[in-house]
């Protein structure tokens, strides 16, 4: 009997891709476990970088344990709709209902989608042909400046790009670094003076019927006007309106927790399993990454911009910083201009403006989604 | 690259239209008076 060992011993099938993945999986684990760098999401994908790069052990093919998670959840993109319902039932909206204004600034940072978008598909099939970016692909890749996992998610699996895991694993991570990338351009493009800029405290408080009204009126908004948007803001909504509609409060509760955190276990572990060492270790993923912090920055240099025209427009009663939470990565980006607004004048709490802002920014980042899908066919041809 | 110029652009506006649009809206609700009164209440 002929007894081939390359067929079933795997460390003889492990390829220096499957290798330098699982030394990846191990850095990852170290970040989140002993420098507590987002261990809700990176314990699961790196378990799943881990596991998807075991040589012949089959869990990332067809009918194997992570094959299947991804069929079901990211190929139906049901795992990021079902994330956002959790993430609209933990969001309160009161800051942004309180200050309308603020969703021009997070309509101004979704330049960084677009800006990154246009990069990308010049470096690719629109003009240099460097990397092999199709439009898809660019707008996939654009779509990281949304700074939302799950839009990244949902708008990289409905355009079928090729560099998904490598989409999603850059949005993750780069929203974890908010508080590294963001500081140095607001200093950058803000002066002493503009940020220690004080804003005047909102008096009074939203009524419980515009609470209630305001996921039910966005759904419908943005829903008419930009349809391919409603799976995404309709799960964000009902979320909200589970927690507003004080009628379901064990609803809520169950969609802030068992729901966000089960299906944060299932996302997390089946994005890790698309990290295969053949498939990602690649040139255009590492400029994928690159293309990341560029939608960032643009995203925090649009909206500071737009802070410097309301500054300059309001007499200085707005501070520009808080142009720079309109990113969306909520909340780190609100905690961080509240941090330098701090440190450029110690009586400046900036926190509930930069929060309605950074919840601004939620939504329209999945509107820029929603806008990004519903162009790209009409381009493309389709 | 004119059609990826387009895009942005167009993304953009759809953005701020769809988001104007969504502000009006809630700030006209809270003008409404039955929205009013439950405040002053």
């Amino acid at each position: 009997m002929d007894i081939v060992f390359g067929e079933f011993l795997g460390f003889l099938q492990l390829s220096w891709q499957s290798a330098v993945m699982i030394i990846l999986a191990g850095i990852l684990l170290w970040l989140a476990i002993e420098r507590n760098v987002e261990p809700v999401l990176l314990v699961p994908i790196s378990a799943g970088c881990l596991l998807a790069n075991i040589p012949l052990s089959g869990v990332v093919e067809a009918g194997g344990f992570l094959g299947i998670l991804r069929e079901v959840g990211i190929n139906t993109e049901l795992f990021p709709l079902l994330i956002f319902i959790g993430v609209g039932a933990m969001i309160d909206f009161e800051p942004f209902l309180q200050r309308p204004y603020t969703i021009f600034l997070g309509a101004a940072a979704q330049f960084g989608i677009f800006g990154t978008f246009f990069i990308a598909y010049l470096l690719g099939d629109g003009w240099l042909h460097i990397m092999d970016f199709s439009l898809q692909d660019a707008a996939s890749i654009g779509v990281i400046g949304s700074a939302d996992g799950p839009t990244s998610i949902y708008v990289s699996t409905v355009l079928q790009s090729k560099y998904i895991a490598a989409i999603v694993v850059a949005a993750y991570s780069y929203m974890a670094m908010v508080p590294i990338i963001q500081p140095p351009i607001i200093k950058a493009m803000c002066s002493k003076e503009e940020r220690a800029t004080e804003m005047t405290v909102t008096s009074g408080t939203v009524s419980r019927q515009t609470k209630i009204l305001f996921p039910i009126v966005t759904i419908l908004v943005v829903g008419l006007i930009c349809p391919k948007a409603t799976p995404l803001i309709g799960a964000l909504m009902f979320g909200n309106l589970l927690r507003e509609c004080g009628t379901v409060e064990s609803l809520s509760s169950t969609a802030q927790n068992e729901l966000a955190n089960i299906v944060t276990i299932l996302l997390g572990i089946t994005v890790g399993g698309m990290m295969i060492g053949a498939e990602f270790l690649r040139p255009e993923v590492i400029l994928v990454f690159a293309l990341g912090i560029i939608a960032f920055s643009l995203d925090t240099i649009a909206g500071v911009l737009l802070g410097k025209l309301m500054y300059v427009v309001t007499k200085k009663k707005v501070n520009p910083m808080i142009g720079a939470c309109g990113i969306s990565a909520f909340p780190m980006s609100a905690r961080v201009v509240q941090k330098l607004g701090l440190e450029a004048n110690p009586h400046n709490h900036l926190l509930m403006h930069a929060a309605g802002s950074n919840t601004a920014g939620q939504i329209a980042s999945v509107v820029a989604g929603g806008a990004m899908l519903m162009l790209i066919p009409m381009f493309a041809g389709g | 690259m004119v059609d990826a110029l387009w895009i942005l652009i167009l993304g953009m506006a759809i953005v701020f239209a769809v988001l104007a649009i969504l502000s009006i809206a809630m700030t006209l609700l809270e003008r409404l008076p039955m929205f009013r009164d439950k405040q002053e209440r």
